[in-house]
C-alpha cells in the first residue's frame, strides 16, 4: 500500500488541484477513484449484493462501488446525450511511452479482460524510413459514423454530444457495424463467458437496486447504455468515451491513468481539453501542434485528434513482450 | 435457329392415336419419379437428412456456447456463414435468368429447364435467409428488425428484398405448376390421403378452362417482368453489404454488377448439374436433350466471359495502382497466403471452363456436368475470398491479439452448419421432385405445337386408357 | 583537476543551500503575518479588446506586487487564460482576455482570478461572471438533421419516400398476382357448378 504512493503521484497532484479549485464534485471523484484501487482496507461491514447472474453474495462494504446514481440515466436520455456538449479527445503521441495504463484502466473500469480492449496501443510506422511511434486508439466517435449508418436496428447511435454508443439490449449481433468501421474499434462478445462477468467487489450491484433492474427499458441497474459495465453475449461493444463520467464532470479512466498525460479529453463547445494536469484550448493545441485526424480522407470526421510524435518525451522502445497472447 | 428449335416429332403430322400416346408418354415420364423411388434415391435423401441433422446439432452447440465456437473473431468478424449467404443468394438468381430472361427473349429451350431453375432459386433463397440468422449473435432478437428497423441500413434492404424475392420466386414456381398439380391430383390416386388432399388443395380447382389458362399465362408474364429487377436488386443489395463500407477491397463501385455477373455464372452451372442429375436419375433423356446441354454450355461460356470482364475490373484496375492497404490485400491474393485459392478459383472456376466449353465435345452432358461442378465449387470459394481476406487486411495493423485472431480457418461447427445448409438446399430440391413433376409438362408440349385444350382433361384420358 | 572542481561545486552547493534556508525562513516568517488580500474584478471592453482588470486590495489599501492568474471554469477543470500579470502601484493587474473563447449558451463566462502563494498575501481568489464568451458553435448538424447515420426516425426523406414507393409498387403487384390465384380457384368452382 505504502509503496504504491509514488506511482500515483500525478493523480494525487491532480486531486490536490481539483480540491484547490474548490470543485466539490472533483473531491467526490477523488474519493471514488481511491475506492477503485485494488488494495482497499476492509471495513468489516458486510453487505448483501446481487451479482449480474442473479447470485446473492456477501461482500465487504468497502468493495462496493455505488453506480446507482449514474444508472438513473434512462435509455431515452442515453440516446439523446448531454445537451450543449461535444466531447472530443486529443492524443499527444509525443508523450506516449506505451505504458498501456490506459488499456488496463479501461479494462478495469468496464469489466473487460484481455484480449478485449476498447482502447488499443499500436506500434505504427508510416514508412520504412520513418521512425516508429505508439498510437493510442480508442473509438473515434466519428461525426459521419459508418457504423451507425449500417446498423439495422438503431442499436448503435450518435448522440448530440458527439458520442456514439451501443444499446446491447437491442443489438442483434449482425456485426455489420464491425465490418463498416474502418478502424476496427468495435469488439464482439463471442461467448457467454467472454470478457469478465461482473466481479463481486469491483462493480457489484447493491441489493436494494434489484427492483429497478427489473424495469427493463427504463432504468437499468448499474449496467446502462452509458456505463456499459457489462456487455451481453452475442452483441457488439466498444469505447463509450466514458460518458457517464463526463456527465459528472469527471475524466475517463484512460485519461487519468496515463502516467505521461498522453490523452486529453474535453468539450469542443468549450474549446478546452485537459489530461487532468495540463489544460489547453483545443483549437490552439491543434493549430500549434499540427493536430490531425487518422485517415481524414475517409470522411468519417473522427472526434479524436492526434498530435504528431515530434520532439518526443520518450525515445521509441519496442515492446519486449507480446500482449494478449491467449484468449 | 436455336431459339425456335422444336423438340421431338412434328406433332401435327401425328395421328390422333399417336398424339394421345405422345401425351401419355410425357406424363408417364414426368410422373414416374413421383410413383417410384429407387434405392439410390432413398440413400441420397437419407444422406442429406443426416448432413442436415449434423448441421442442426452444430447450430445447437453454437446457440449454447455462443459464436466463440466459430473461428470468427474481432478482425475476421464475418466468415463462412456470410460467404455461404452470398453464395446462396447468387445461385438463387438463376431462377430469374432461365425462367424469365429466356422466356421473354423466346429461347424456347428454357421450357423443360424452367422448373429446375425455379426450385433451385426457391430453396437457395430460403437457406440464404436461414444462414443469415445462423450468423447472428442474438437470433432471439430477430424481431428487432421489424420493431426497430432502420431504412438506412443495407441489412434492412436485404431483409425486404430477400423476402420479396422469396415470395415472387414461390409464385413463379407455383403458378406454372398448377396444371401439374392438377394432374397429380387426378392421376396419383394410389397416394396416401394427406398427399391427395395436398394436391387437391394446391391445385386450386384447376380444370384447365380457357379462362384459367388465360389468367395463368397472364400472371406468368407479369412475374417474368417483375422478377428481373427483383433478382438484380437482391444480389446488388447483397453486394452493397460490402460495398457500402470503407474497407479496402470492398470499397468498390464495381461490386453490384460484379456480384450479379458472378451469380448468373454460378447459377447456370448449378442448373447444369441439376439437369444432369435429374436426367440420369429420372430418365429424362428425351426431354432434357443434348441440345439443352449444348445450349447451356454456350450460355455458360458467355457468362464466364462477362464475369471475367468484371473480375478484371475488380482486381486488375486496383492492382495497377496498388494503393496502400488494398495493395497489401491484392499482394496477399496474387502471391501471398490466399494465392493458391485465388488462382485456383479464377482458373478452374472461370478461365478454363470458358475455354473448354468452346469445344462442342465439352458441351456433351457428362463433360459439361463436370465442368459445371468445378464452376460451382469455385464460385463457393470465390465468395469466401470476397469476404474473409478483406476483413484480415484492415487499415490499422492487427497487433496484440491472440494468434488465432489474425487468421481465419473455419471450425468444424461452421463447416457442419454450412454443409447442413447445402444439404438442405439439395434436400428441398429432391423432395420437391418427389412430389411434383420436375419438368413442366404443358410447357414442353406447348412447344411441340399442341393446343392447350387438348390437355384439358387428363383424367378422362387416363381412364380411356 | 577533477577534485578541485568537485570541491568548488560543493562550496557552491552549500552556499545555495544556505540561501535557500534563509529564504524559506523569510517566507515562513512572512506567512505568519500574512495580510489578507481581496481581488475585485472590473471588465473593460473596447470594440476589439476585452481586458479584465483585477484590483488587489488589503486592509491597508491598494496593493502592488502580487501576481494575478486568470482562469476560466470549464467542465473538467480550469483553463488558464491571458498572461500572469503583477498588480501595479494602483493595485491593478490588467489581463487581456481572448475574444474568441466560447462561453455557455448565453455567452457567459465564469472567471476565477487568483493570487497563488504570494509571499506576502498568500492565496486569494475571486470569481466573476461576464458575457464575454463567443457563442459556442453548436455543431449538431450531424445529430439533429435527417441523415443516413441518424436514428430511424431521422432517415432522409428521399430515402423513405423512394423505398416506400418501391415496396408499394412491387407488393401491390404481388398481391395482384395472389388475387389471380383466387380467380383461378373461383373459375374452377363455377365450371364445376355449371356443368
Amino acid at each position: 500500500m505504502e509503496n504504491k504512493k509514488p506511482e500515483e503521484s500525478p493523480r494525487r497532484k491532480f486531486l490536490k488541484f481539483g480540491l484547490l479549485a474548490g470543485g466539490a464534485t472533483l473531491a467526490g471523484f477523488g474519493i471514488q477513484q481511491k475506492l477503485r484501487a485494488d488494495t482497499i482496507p476492509e471495513t468489516g461491514e458486510k453487505v448483501k449484493v446481487m451479482t449480474a447472474d442473479g447470485k446473492l453474495v456477501e461482500v465487504d462494504s468497502a468493495h462496493i462501488q455505488h453506480h446507482v446514481a449514474e444508472s438513473a440515466i434512462t435509455n431515452i436520455e442515453s440516446r439523446i446525450g448531454i445537451e450543449g456538449r461535444k466531447f472530443v479527445m486529443v492524443i499527444d503521441m509525443a508523450r506516449c511511452a506505451n505504458a498501456r495504463k490506459c488499456v488496463e484502466a479501461c479494462q478495469k473500469m468496464h469489466n473487460k479482460r484481455p484480449p478485449v480492449e476498447w482502447i488499443k496501443v499500436k506500434k505504427m510506422q508510416d514508412s520504412q524510413e520513418s521512425s516508429p511511434y505508439w498510437m493510442v486508439q480508442p473509438c473515434y466517435h466519428c461525426d459521419n459514423p459508418p457504423c451507425t449508418k449500417v446498423c439495422p436496428v438503431d442499436a448503435t447511435f450518435k448522440r448530440q454530444d458527439g458520442v456514439v454508443l451501443i444499446d446491447n439490449e437491442r443489438c442483434i449481433g449482425c456485426r455489420f457495424c464491425m465490418a463498416a468501421c474502418p478502424y476496427n474499434a468495435r469488439v464482439f462478445n463471442w461467448g457467454n463467458d467472454w470478457g469478465t462477468p461482473l466481479k463481486t467487489g469491483t462493480a457489484a450491484v447493491p441489493a436494494d437496486s434489484v427492483v429497478t433492474c427489473g424495469n427493463k427499458g427504463e432504468i437499468r441497474c448499474n449496467n446502462s447504455i452509458e456505463t456499459s459495465l457489462q456487455d451481453k453475449v452475442g452483441t457488439v461493444s466498444k469505447c463509450d468515451f466514458c460518458v457517464d463520467m463526463a456527465r459528472k464532470g469527471q475524466l475517463p479512466d484512460c485519461v487519468t491513468n496515463c502516467p505521461n498525460g498522453t490523452i486529453f479529453y474535453g468539450d469542443a463547445n468549450e474549446d478546452v481539453v485537459t489530461n487532468g494536469e495540463d489544460t489547453f484550448r483545443l483549437s490552439e493545441l491543434i493549430r500549434d501542434r499540427a493536430g490531425y485526424r487518422y485517415l481524414e480522407e475517409l470522411g468519417t470526421e473522427p472526434r479524436v485528434w492526434y498530435l504528431p510524435p515530434v520532439e518526443r518525451n520518450f525515445p521509441f522502445e519496442d515492446d519486449p513482450v507480446p500482449h494478449n497472447t491467449t484468449e | 435457329m436455336l431459339a425456335n428449335a422444336h423438340l421431338g416429332p412434328d406433332y401435327h403430322a401425328l395421328s390422333d392415336q399417336e398424339k394421345r400416346e405422345h401425351r401419355e408418354e410425357i406424363r408417364a415420364v414426368a410422373l414416374r419419379p413421383l410413383r417410384h423411388i429407387s434405392l439410390g434415391g432413398k440413400l441420397w435423401i437419407a444422406g442429406l437428412v443426416l448432413v442436415l441433422l449434423l448441421g442442426g446439432f452444430a447450430y445447437y452447440l453454437q446457440l449454447k456456447h455462443g459464436l466463440k465456437v466459430t473461428a470468427m473473431r474481432d478482425y475476421a468478424s464475418w466468415g463462412l456463414y456470410i460467404s455461404n449467404f452470398v453464395f446462396f443468394v447468387a445461385i438463387s438468381l438463376v431462377g430469374a435468368l432461365i425462367s424469365s430472361v429466356l422466356r421473354l427473349t423466346n429461347f424456347e429451350l428454357y421450357r423443360p429447364i424452367t422448373r429446375i431453375a425455379e426450385i433451385i432459386a426457391v430453396s437457395a433463397i430460403m437457406f440464404a435467409g436461414l444462414i443469415i440468422i445462423v450468423d447472428m449473435g442474438r437470433p432471439d432478437r430477430i424481431l428487432n428488425l421489424f420493431t426497430h428497423g432502420r431504412i438506412q441500413s443495407p441489412i434492412v434492404w436485404d431483409v425486404i428484398v430477400v423476402t420479396t424475392y422469396l415470395v415472387t420466386s414461390v409464385l413463379f414456381l407455383y403458378v406454372p405448376l398448377l396444371p401439374g398439380i392438377a394432374l397429380c391430383r387426378d392421376v396419383l390416386t394410389e397416394k396416401p390421403k394427406w398427399q391427395r388432399w395436398m394436391y387437391k388443395f394446391l391445385a386450386l380447382g384447376w380444370k384447365g378452362t380457357e379462362n384459367q389458362w388465360h389468367i395463368m399465362k397472364r400472371s406468368i408474364s407479369i412475374i417474368c417482368v417483375l422478377i428481373i429487377p427483383l433478382a438484380i436488386s437482391i444480389h446488388t443489395v447483397t453486394a452493397w453489404l460490402f460495398a457500402t463500407t470503407l474497407r479496402p477491397g470492398w470499397d468498390s463501385t464495381n461490386f453490384g454488377p460484379y456480384f450479379v455477373a458472378g451469380a448468373f455464372q454460378a447459377g447456370t452451372a448449378c442448373v447444369i448439374i441439376a439437369m444432369f442429375v435429374f436426367r440420369k436419375a429420372y430418365k429424362l433423356q428425351k426431354y432434357l436433350t443434348e441440345d439443352h446441354f449444348n445450349f447451356m454450355g454456350k450460355l455458360l461460356v458467355f457468362l464466364c466471359l462477362v464475369y471475367a470482364y468484371f473480375n478484371i475490373n475488380e482486381y486488375l484496375v486496383p492492382a495497377y495502382k496498388m494503393r496502400g492497404a488494398e495493395g497489401k490485400l491484392l499482394n496477399d491474393l496474387f502471391t501471398g497466403h490466399f494465392a493458391p485459392l485465388y488462382w485456383g478459383v479464377q482458373i478452374f472456376g472461370m478461365a478454363l471452363p470458358a475455354v473448354l466449353l468452346l469445344w462442342k465435345k465439352a458441351r456433351k452432358p457428362l463433360p459439361i456436368f463436370m465442368i459445371a461442378l468445378f464452376v460451382v465449387v469455385a464460385a463457393w470459394f470465390k465468395r469466401y475470398l470476397i469476404v474473409t481476406p478483406i476483413m484480415l487486411h484492415p487499415y490499422l495493423p492487427i497487433q496484440d491479439v491472440p494468434a488465432n485472431w489474425a487468421v481465419y480457418f473455419p471450425t468444424w461447427i461452421e463447416m457442419a452448419i454450412v454443409g447442413g445448409s447445402l444439404a438442405g438446399v439439395m434436400l428441398i430440391i429432391t423432395v420437391f421432385s418427389k412430389f411434383f413433376p420436375i419438368i413442366s409438362i404443358w410447357e414442353t408440349l406447348e412447344n411441340e405445337g399442341i393446343e392447350l385444350e387438348e390437355l384439358d382433361n387428363p383424367k378422362t384420358e387416363e381412364h380411356a386408357k | 583537476m577533477p577534485s578541485k572542481h568537485t570541491y568548488t561545486n560543493r562550496l557552491r552547493l552549500l552556499k545555495y543551500a544556505l540561501i535557500l534556508v534563509f529564504a524559506g525562513m523569510q517566507v515562513a516568517g512572512g506567512r505568519v503575518q500574512a495580510q489578507e488580500a481581496t481581488i475585485t474584478l472590473s471588465y473593460q471592453q473596447t470594440d476589439s479588446t476585452k481586458t479584465l482588470v483585477a484590483i488587489v486590495k488589503s486592509d491597508s489599501g491598494l496593493v502592488a506586487g502580487p501576481e494575478v492568474h486568470l482562469y476560466v471554469k470549464r467542465l473538467f477543470g480550469l483553463l488558464p487564460v491571458g498572461k500572469v500579470v503583477a498588480a501595479d502601484e494602483n493595485g491593478e493587474a490588467a489581463i487581456e482576455f481572448p475574444t474568441d473563447l466560447p462561453g455557455d449558451k448565453d455567452g457567459m463566462i465564469d472567471l476565477i482570478a487568483k493570487i497563488e502563494g504570494d509571499e506576502k498575501y498568500g492565496d486569494a481568489e475571486t470569481e466573476g461572471r461576464v458575457k464575454w464568451g463567443a457563442f459556442p458553435k453548436i455543431e449538431n448538424d450531424h445529430w439533429s438533421s435527417r441523415s443516413l447515420s441518424a436514428s430511424r426516425e431521422k432517415a432522409p426523406m428521399t430515402l423513405v419516400v423512394v423505398s416506400i414507393a418501391i415496396i408499394v409498387v412491387i407488393w401491390s403487384t404481388i398481391f395482384y398476382l395472389m388475387y389471380q390465384l383466387v380467380r383461378i380457384k373461383k373459375e374452377g368452382k363455377t365450371k364445376a357448378s355449371t356443368t
